[in-house]
């Protein structure tokens, strides 16, 4: 049992299960493709756990590693491996994957096979992308899931579907083949500066960085600034976002919100800090101020909207600036803070995209206006609804919270003025959230066609449950999901850390290249 | 005066000779082959390209080896083109079987033109004098205007068959002025003696000389006339619009690689001394023409065109993987391998991408129906799942995206940029290839994600079973090529051996 | 029995999920059962009580779970059990269970009732953790918590506009007050590297004043905004749209006190910081003053209730500035009594006007003569009035002239001149409120009279208790003044003033002499009769004016309307809020919005546009240099395609043309530079 590929067999399961489909099942059979999706779905997640139960906490390095090699002309292999970074990530994929499947199933009318398909060769690229350990391969995934993501939006999606998928996909695809530019830049440093072989291999890049001089540093880090910036979105390279997700179909944009965009948060971790640790110091500042614009920005054009799924994924690029906000915090609170806001985000926004393709499923609309008074009709909704905005807008005792804590307080132990501005987010962040629920759910039922509505079916009670109940459980009792980050995080802080500069030698250096 | 009758091994061009009886049997057997049947004579083309390519490759790895007085030279490079070359005339010569008999051009001359202009691929990958380079050039220029031309009944491919020859011989003119100073310089044509002239005393003054940079320069603007470099592709959409969609394809391909391969051996070996100065020129038409043909292509409705625009952008990747072989390390100007063997795995990939790219607007051609619309591809992806995930997977490798072919040329493209620092160069092409995935990504759109009006009928696919061999083989090669380009890789990085 | 603390908030939890969760089938069986929950912490919090003040008393901590861990940094899910926490519980815990009981009946009917009482039980949690939680991490759980549950209740009736409204108002204005409790809790981390009570006040005596003050003016904004001082005070008279047991719970007797806890909670860090104690002095007594104010011209009995509540709220805070702790601590518990009291006895009022057209339902003008109909109501109120007075020997005497002296020992002369004259104000509207209500000719309409009467057991019973521990409340712990025995038990909680180094010194002498002298003390005597004096007379004034001459109060208004207007306007507050904040975030959001569907996604758009236009124009200049001949749109194009027309078509020479510009360049570039 130990030493069968579980990694491996996690990732490529999906794949399998979208070739399966597309060879042995006719478009006619729904049922059938519909009940072998899940049970894909369902087998991965199951398959996935021992990820959870058999990861060694106290290990820092790289754990249920498999390596082959893959290309040995240019170094590269195919090398997987999780750490404490990356596997809460591959769960949450796995159980998202899940509820995406479960919650298309009456979403979806056309196509069905396709769409399925399409959802499951898409898990197979965002689980590649957690799991790769070899930078090339790493590359591969983060493209490859582009595509079916594409197909999602483009396809399945709202009115203006093409337009949404052909920006998401040029728009991302712009910044990740920049980064792939970095990463070659990178892999030439390390054939002059560094081990002097040509690998992509992670572990031996690890360490690298320091010896790569700083100018050379900060081009390679804006070239993974720009395609994780792009991706995770860091304001002002945000705004395929709102497009994408308004038009995506309900499970699109759950996995868009939930597992996607944690690929470029996901990247500055396991990348941008531990291979460039002096550049990321440089850009301490600049990604803050960044990040801090998009906190306040996101939740300021959010409260603006008059589109519900508009509004959430305006209130995803404030969130996600918290996220980043932590991570450049560079120490163990903010990373781990960051970390866990991933895991957080991808619930309650997920959620949050869910709820709303309950109501549009039966009302055709995603129009605040349309809405008014809906907590008499539909009281389940209303309390799931209710508690999801919560975990959103970080109340204690919900996971949200825990997350924002400790990135706030990393980056107060960064620098006060971080954390003074950024809790102008928290404010922000309960104005839009409890004014959408109060247009939504409060106020007097006058929209005749609200009456019709009915609450939320077994099903749609059953994919949001794990959710509200990870929500509580992150909130109250996180320790499980921090304690098995921690090592890992430790470890990346270290190595970023270990290599500072002094600001005032490095920012002398940058003036001097300006002047090259 | 004294003959020296030089010591000529022939076994060396079995290729060619074998082609050249190739091409005999292939005229002679259309004599006596009735009209209707005609698709026979292709079929013997198939069997003896294919035969003449295992040849070819039984010559790999044997280090550069001269004959004919050293007017010709079998190395890994040359063997790597002429390989290549037959690999894509046979898969082309699939594609040709259907749409000859659809446009009724199915006479034996198009495969004894085809093969004729292979041969003079053949000379061009081999030959190491300016003499034999430019024969083998005129021979291959010369069949191709009679292949796009080969539509009398059309008269775009009339028109595109003027146009090509009038602006090729043009072209040719130039190259020859070019070769003709280069000559006057050094006073030889053989490749090893021009590089010799200028290594000796004399060398830096030749260099210096402004006849021999106007020389230089009419070399560099030959080569972009043939490899339809900006500013000189004018003639390109046309003639490639125009001409038969299979010589397209064979055209986009087939000669990239026999000019690059002759480009590549008169720049670095011949005149290595003035490479600063053809680098630069090469520098700016590459970001030129990947700037021009990747814009250019977006506006284009038709798919043809649109293929050629992005063939144009295509060339400035190859040529990119050339500028890049150059590495300027402590002021002196050496040559990587890095560079050629990207530009090696680049042509490969692009045969098989490109060559189904086109492969797949032969599946819809009817009698005179071309599907060159794109708006004609509406819900193919629909109605025909595998076709449309075939020429899904073909778009992608265009655009460069994994797991494809099209991403590790790329890949190894830009790699080759970054390592001797054509940062600027590499920028250029990676932010072209995410607006290619634009016009790309455009026909993926129609086929996948615009519904037929009412009453409008999905396009029909053809069931010739030699176009659907061929059409599966090139998806599993552009995927094998993505997945596990290992030996591949290794091929390519085998053509630099004896070469620089 | 102090082990037994992590029950406390337990029963609550199952209130909550049985009310939550089941709701529909248990009807209205929600409320006993709310109010069974309610109770049995109460009988929990009984036992430590009875143990912390009979027994041992010290602090004791329960610790149940590490909560969150993330390298130095670690908090866990721990209670403490101290004389303070003790005071909290007894309050919160007494004062919840009778709200409860009065909610069963006067909630009676309503469609949300199972709602209301699981809001009300989850409250009960959320105020639990607040007062026992061993570190500033579980008192903010607690913190957010009661603002939730506030939230909720203050917008029950979410049908209603202004009940929602009133209820985001009430959130985000405390959320801006959590901001700054955030950022205080941060730099105690920063500064002491821990969240836990113990640990910070033992490392508290080694930071700066700076520091000091820094992080106790942080945690004061998160003060401001729970515990309604100004300037976040706006949200509490709207949060009169909750129902009224909730105001009496929530708005009056223990969450916005909370702030008032967390202070002195936190005072082993203020008295480190003089100049944070200033400003809380300052804003105390401000706002003592400002809302008393505001309290005397209100028409309506709940806002009448509201202001009071933050003026009162404002007293608390005086003290605590001044460094009177435990007179804080004990101001809050008698304001628990006796502002519960007239909550409650204001809701028997409404209760009993259901029948009125709804704007008259709590409008005083149209109440007047109540007192025989509902004797129970009105004597109840009665007392509390008298209380929250300061007549002695009721609750509110003791513990208002306790801070009045403190701030007048401590040197305080201006606060304690604000202070004086606010308990004036209260004394003079809170009886202006009993007059126009109570007394007086009926002005009830019509159709509403037959259905007043008094108030069920359910809702009664409450009062008359709260009425007793109003009169009691105040003089059996805190007699005699500064010396009483809740000074003494909760002297172990609450930090000292330093005796040296303060401008105050001379004010802690005099005081400490004063004490010394005990109860007989000349200035102490003094004060005591100049408060009952000034008690009595604003009682007086309020008889002359509403009993007396009834037309008094019109020519009154008559002759200063500008004041009149603006105290009724409520000094306009709201309305500036509106321009200055609400509205200009309102413009800047929108402007953002348009910016960034404009500009920073017009700029992405944009680039494609550019992209495209160009695509489109090479094209065509390809088009051209092939067929501009024979599309003729040009002339001298067209005059070339005559010449060589034999060509068949015009483009060639085009070709050639640009062919050899390219060729001029790059010679150009290369011979001539």
């Amino acid at each position: 049992m130990s030493n069968m590929p579980l990694l491996t067999m996690i990732t490529f399961l999906p794949a399998a299960g979208a070739v399966i489909i597309m060879l042995f099942m006719k478009k006619e059979q729904t049922k059938a493709i519909k009940g072998f999706a899940t049970a894909v779905a369902v087998l991965d997640f199951l398959i996935s756990l021992p990820l959870w139960f058999r990861f060694d906490q106290s290990e820092a390095g790289f754990q249920f590693v498999e390596k082959v090699s893959w290309i040995p002309t240019i170094g590269v292999s195919y090398f997987v491996g999780i750490d404490g970074i990356s596997v809460l990530l591959v769960l949450l994929t796995t159980l998202t994957m899940i509820i995406g499947v479960v919650c298309s199933f009456t979403a979806i009318e056309e196509r069905e096979k396709e769409y399925y398909v399409c959802l499951l060769l898409l898990a197979t690229g965002m689980l590649g992308t957690f799991i790769a350990l070899d930078i090339f391969l790493f590359y591969v995934f983060f493209e490859i899931t582009l595509v079916p993501m594409y197909f999602l939006i483009g396809v399945w999606g709202g009115p203006r579907k093409l337009y949404a998928a052909i920006k998401f996909f040029l728009y991302t695809l712009f910044g990740s083949v920049l980064m792939l530019l970095g990463i070659l830049a990178f892999y030439f440093a390390n054939l002059k500066m560094g081990t002097g072989t040509l690998t992509f291999d992670l572990v031996e890049l690890y360490g690298v960085g320091p010896k790569i001089p700083l100018s050379l540093q900060i081009w390679i880090f804006l070239a993974f600034f720009i395609g994780f910036a792009i991706k995770v979105p860091m304001f002002p390279f945000h705004t395929w976002l709102p497009d994408a997700h308004v038009e995506a179909p309900t499970a699109g944009s759950v996995i868009l919100a939930g597992i996607l965009l944690k690929m470029g948060t996901y990247g500055f971790v396991r990348f941008a800090l531990p291979l460039l640790p002096q550049a990321s110091h440089v850009f301490v500042p600049f990604m803050m101020l960044l990040s801090i614009i998009g906190i306040i920005y996101g939740a300021l054009v959010a409260m603006a909207q008059t589109d519900i799924k508009k509004l959430v994924a305006y209130s995803s690029v404030s969130h996600l600036g918290f996220v980043m906000l932590g991570v450049f915090a560079l120490n163990e609170q903010g990373v781990l803070g960051g970390q866990l806001q991933m895991i957080n985000h991808g619930i309650s926004t997920g959620a949050l995209f869910l709820l709303v393709g309950v109501v549009y499923e039966r009302r055709h609309t995603r129009l605040i206006s349309d809405y008014g008074g809906l907590s008499k009709v539909v009281p389940v909704f209303t309390v799931i609804f209710a508690i999801t905005m919560l975990s959103s807008i970080g109340l204690p005792g919900l996971n949200g919270f825990v997350g924002e804590f400790l990135i706030l307080i990393g980056a107060f132990k960064k620098s006060y003025v971080y954390a003074a501005f950024a809790v102008i987010g928290i404010v922000l962040g309960a104005a839009y959230m409890l004014w959408l629920f109060q247009r939504v759910f409060f106020g007097t039922l006058d929209n005749p066609e609200n009456e019709k509505l009915t609450d939320c079916n077994a099903r749609e009670v059953l994919y949001l449950l794990p959710l509200v109940i990870l929500m509580f459980w992150i909130g109250l009792y996180p320790k499980p999901f921090l304690g098995r980050m921690e090592a890992s995080v430790k470890k990346v802080v270290k190595m970023v850390n270990a290599a500072e500069v002094p600001q005032k030698a490095a920012l002398g250096k940058l003036t001097k290249l300006e002047k090259k | 005066m004294q003959v020296v009758i030089p010591d000529i091994a022939l076994s060396l061009a079995l290729p060619e000779i074998g082609l050249a009886i190739l091409v005999c049997a292939v005229l002679i057997l259309d004599l006596f082959v009735s009209l209707e049947n005609k698709s026979r004579v292709g079929v013997v083309a198939f069997v003896g390209v294919v035969i003449l390519a295992l040849v070819a490759f039984g010559q790999w790895g044997e280090g550069a080896r001269t004959t004919f007085s050293g007017f010709y030279v079998v190395d890994n490079l040359s063997v790597f083109v002429k390989v290549s070359v037959l690999l894509c005339t046979a898969i082309s010569i699939l594609l040709l079987l259907q749409y000859a008999k659809v446009e009724k051009i199915n006479f034996g001359e198009l495969y004894a033109m085809l093969l004729f202009s292979v041969f003079g691929m053949l000379v061009m990958a081999s030959g190491n004098d300016l003499i034999s380079i430019y024969l083998g050039l005129e021979t291959m220029s010369i069949s191709i205007y009679v292949l796009v031309a080969f539509m009398r009944h059309d008269p775009l491919s009339r028109e595109a068959g003027l146009k090509y020859f009038l602006m090729g011989a043009f072209a040719s003119g130039v190259l020859l002025y070019g070769m003709a100073l280069t000559y006057g310089f050094t006073g030889t044509t053989s490749i090893r003696g021009i590089a010799a002239a200028f290594a000796g005393s004399g060398g830096p003054a030749i260099a210096q000389n402004p006849m021999m940079i106007f020389g230089l320069i009419l070399l560099v603007a030959g080569f972009g006339f043939k490899l339809a470099l900006s500013p000189f592709h004018m003639w390109l959409p046309d003639a490639y619009t125009g001409a038969p969609t299979p010589i397209t394809g064979f055209m986009s391909v087939a000669v990239k690689f026999a000019t690059v391969a002759a480009l590549m051996r008169i720049f670095f070996v011949a005149l290595p001394a003035m490479a600063d100065r053809w680098n630069t020129l090469l520098w700016a038409l590459t970001a030129f023409t990947l700037v021009w043909g990747n814009v250019a292509a977006i506006a284009q409705t038709s798919l043809k065109r649109m293929l050629a625009y992005s063939s144009i952008g295509h060339a400035g990747y190859v040529l990119m993987g050339v500028v890049a072989t150059m590495s300027v390390v402590d002021g002196k100007v050496t040559f990587t391998d890095i560079g050629i063997s990207a530009v090696a795995f680049y042509l490969l990939a692009y045969l098989f991408t490109n060559l189904g790219a086109f492969g797949m607007l032969i599946l819809v051609c009817r009698d005179g129906y071309r599907g060159d619309n794109i708006e004609d591809w509406k819900g193919i992806g629909q109605a025909h799942p595998w076709a449309g995930m075939a020429f899904v997977v073909f778009l992608l490798s265009l655009g460069g995206i994994p797991p494809t072919a099209g991403f590790v040329g790329k890949l190894y493209l830009f790699a080759a940029a970054v390592q001797n620092e054509y940062y600027w160069l590499a920028v250029i092409g990676l932010v072209m290839s995410a607006v290619s995935m634009y016009y790309y990504g455009r026909i993926i759109m129609v086929m996948y994600m615009e519904n037929r009006g009412e009453g409008q009928e999905v396009m029909s696919l053809s069931s010739a079973p030699s176009l659907f061999f061929a059409l599966v083989v090139l998806v599993v090669a552009t995927l094998l090529l993505g997945i596990f380009p290992g030996s591949f890789l290794d091929a390519a990085k085998g053509t630099v051996a004896g070469f620089i | 029995m102090i082990e037994l603390a992590w029950l406390i908030p337990v029963f609550p939890v199952i209130g909550v999920l049985i009310n939550g969760l089941f709701g529909k089938h248990v009807g209205e069986n929600a409320g006993p059962i709310a109010s069974g929950m309610a109770g049995l912490s109460f009988l929990v919090v009984l036992g430590i009580a009875g143990q912390m003040i009979f027994g041992a008393g010290g602090s004791h901590t329960i610790p149940l779970w590490t909560w969150v861990e993330a390298g130095s940094l670690s908090v866990s899910m721990s209670f403490l059990i101290d004389p303070l926490s003790t005071i909290m519980l007894l309050v919160v815990s007494g004062v919840g269970f009778l709200v409860h009981v009065y909610a069963v009946g006067y909630m009676h009917g309503d469609p949300g009732y199972p709602r209301f009482f699981t809001y009300l039980n989850l409250f009960m949690l959320s105020m639990f953790l607040l007062v026992l939680g061993d570190n500033y991490l579980v008192m903010f759980v607690g913190w957010e918590g009661v603002g939730l549950c506030s939230y909720l209740l203050i917008g029950f009736w979410y049908e209603k506009q202004s009940a929602s409204d009133a209820g985001k108002k009430a959130f985000i204005v405390n959320r801006i007050g959590d901001a700054g409790f955030l950022l205080g809790m941060f730099l105690i981390w920063t500064l002491t590297g821990s969240l836990t009570y113990t640990e910070v006040f033992q490392a508290a005596p080694e930071m700066s004043a700076a520091m000091a003050s820094a992080v106790g003016l942080l945690l004061f904004v998160g003060a401001v905004g729970k515990s309604a001082q100004i300037p976040l005070y706006v949200w509490l008279p709207d949060a009169m749209e909750g129902p009224t047991p909730v105001s009496a719970l929530i708005h009056a007797a223990t969450m916005v006190t909370a702030g008032v806890y967390m202070v002195a909670r936190t005072s082993p860090i203020y008295v480190m910081g003089p100049d944070a104690m200033s400003v809380i002095a300052v804003v105390g007594a401000l706002t003592g003053l400002f809302a008393a104010s505001i309290g005397l011209v209100q028409n309506d009995i709940k806002r009448v209730l509201a202001y009071s509540t933050v003026s009162q709220l404002g007293f608390m805070f005086m003290a605590l500035g001044v460094g009177a702790f435990t007179a804080a601590i004990f101001h809050l518990m008698t304001h628990a009594f006796f502002k519960g009291l007239l909550f409650l006895g204001s809701g028997s009022v409404i209760h009993a006007l259901h029948h009125a057209p709804e704007e008259q339902q709590q409008d005083m003008r149209y109440m007047g003569g109540l007192k025989d109909k509902m004797p129970i109501t009105y004597w109840t109120f009665l007392i509390g009035a008298i209380a929250i007075a300061g007549v002695p020997p009721l609750a509110g005497f003791w513990s208002k002239d306790e801070i009045l002296a403190n701030a007048f020992f401590t040197g305080h002369y201006t606060v304690w001149i604000m202070g004086t004259v606010a308990a004036f104000m209260t004394a003079f509207y809170m009886f202006r409120l009993i007059f126009m209500t109570f007394h007086g000719e009926m002005r009830v309409d019509h159709h509403a009279r037959e259905h007043i009467h008094e108030s069920p057991p359910t809702m009664t019973v409450p009062l008359v208790i709260l009425a007793v521990l109003s009169v009691i409340g105040g003089v059996i712990p805190g007699f005699p003044p500064e010396g009483g025995w809740i000074h003494r038990f909760l002297a172990p909680s609450l930090a000292k003033m330093p005796a040296g180094g303060h401008a105050m010194d001379q004010g802690v002498h005099l005081m400490n002499a004063a004490a010394g002298g005990g109860h007989s003390g000349p200035a102490v005597v003094l004060l005591i009769v100049l408060a009952i004096a000034v008690a009595v007379g604003g009682i007086a004034l309020a008889w002359y004016m509403y009993v007396k001459d009834t037309g008094a109060p019109r020519r009154l208004y008559r002759s200063i309307p500008g004041i009149y207007y603006l105290l009724l306007g409520k000094y306009y507050v709201d309305e500036i809020y509106q321009a200055c904040i609400v509205e200009p975030t309102y413009k800047l959001m929108r402007g953002l919005w348009t910016f960034d569907a404009k500009v920073v996604d017009g700029a992405v758009n944009g680039s494609s546009l550019i992209t495209m236009v160009s695509s489109r124009f090479s094209g065509i200049f390809d088009l051209r240099t092939v067929d501009g001949a024979v599309n003729g749109t040009a002339s001298f194009i067209r005059f070339f395609s005559q010449v060589f027309k034999y060509l068949q078509s015009g483009m060639v020479q085009n070709y050639l043309f640009v062919m050899l510009l390219g060729i001029f360049v790059m010679l150009s570039a290369y011979l001539f530079r």
